[in-house]
């Protein structure tokens, strides 16, 4: 009885036509070796997530899916678009190659790392 | 009669839309645009959904433990409550960006009248919180025989 019914779509919208997404809530911050991305995907589950960087820009993409029984018609819809998505420019002194990400309980952390030549660094001075 | 249709005004969707472009005007331009910084301003967003013989309610929670939150149906009202923590920042880190909802929430939704409030399940997933509220069996669409 239970399968995969979007309750987070409107009936009618389901045309296949491309819509719009919901802009997911995210937290940023920066420490001396990369950034840390924190981003709300509620009902994302791994295989809907894609995460990639097309030339210089971050891209985030998701799609959400809510498991309830079959037969049910959304009355109240606060979150009317299954869809995430959001991108970020990403500078040159980011490792592209390094990104990890972890995604828990609907909770994605991206961790971007500094390439190692933009990390600050101490120079050591010497006494002659 | 009939009732009076509350809230079908169109009013308020009208001003849903006006604090929405507001909040994305306060949001580009870097600012949380609400006291919580909470998009769209309320925390969590809810679905409510019904088939013949349930509603069903959804709450967009993600990141929290499912033992914190709480769940209660008290006279055709149910209460979803709980919080949500941030872990600390990281000692020489700061924030570019604080939009996602922290501490404590609840929203409170009035249920229709025909639900069962001892058959309820709940079940949280991949960040949302599932709530099925099955109808009392009277009220259960039924085909009458013709003799």
């Amino acid at each position: 009885m239970n399968e995969r019914n979007e309750l987070a779509v409107k009936q009618e919208d389901r045309t296949g036509q491309p819509r719009g997404a919901n802009l997911p809530a995210i937290d940023i911050f920066e420490d001396p070796t990369g950034i840390t991305l924190v981003a709300d995907l509620p009902g994302v589950t791994k295989d809907r997530l894609n995460i990639k960087v097309e030339s210089e820009v971050l891209i985030i993409e998701g799609e959400a899916s809510v498991q309830v029984p079959a037969g049910v018609r959304l009355v109240h819809g606060e979150m009317r678009e299954p869809r995430f998505r959001r991108t970020f420019r990403l500078g040159p002194e980011f490792d592209r190659d390094a990104i990890s990400a972890n995604l828990k309980q609907g909770v994605l952390t991206l961790r971007v790392p500094r390439i190692r030549e933009a990390q600050p660094r101490r120079i050591p001075v010497t006494a002659m | 009669m009939a009732n009076y249709p509350f809230g079908d005004s169109g009013f308020d969707s009208l001003f849903d839309a006006v604090q929405e472009q507001m909040d994305q005007i306060l949001r580009s331009a870097g600012l949380p645009a609400t006291l919580r910084a909470l998009p769209g301003g309320r925390f969590p967003p809810v679905n409510v959904g019904i088939s013949d013989d349930a509603a069903i309610v959804v709450g967009f929670i993600p990141g929290v433990e499912p033992e914190t939150l709480n769940v209660s149906i008290e006279k055709g009202l149910l209460t979803i409550s709980g919080e949500r923590k941030s872990p600390p920042l990281p000692e020489n880190a700061r924030y570019y960006a604080r939009e996602r909802a922290e501490g404590a929430f609840s929203r409170v939704i009035e249920l229709p009248g025909d639900i069962d409030p001892d058959n309820v399940e709940a079940r949280y997933t991949d960040g949302c919180l599932a709530i099925s509220i099955k109808k009392k069996e009277s009220s259960k669409p039924r085909l009458i025989a013709i003799q």
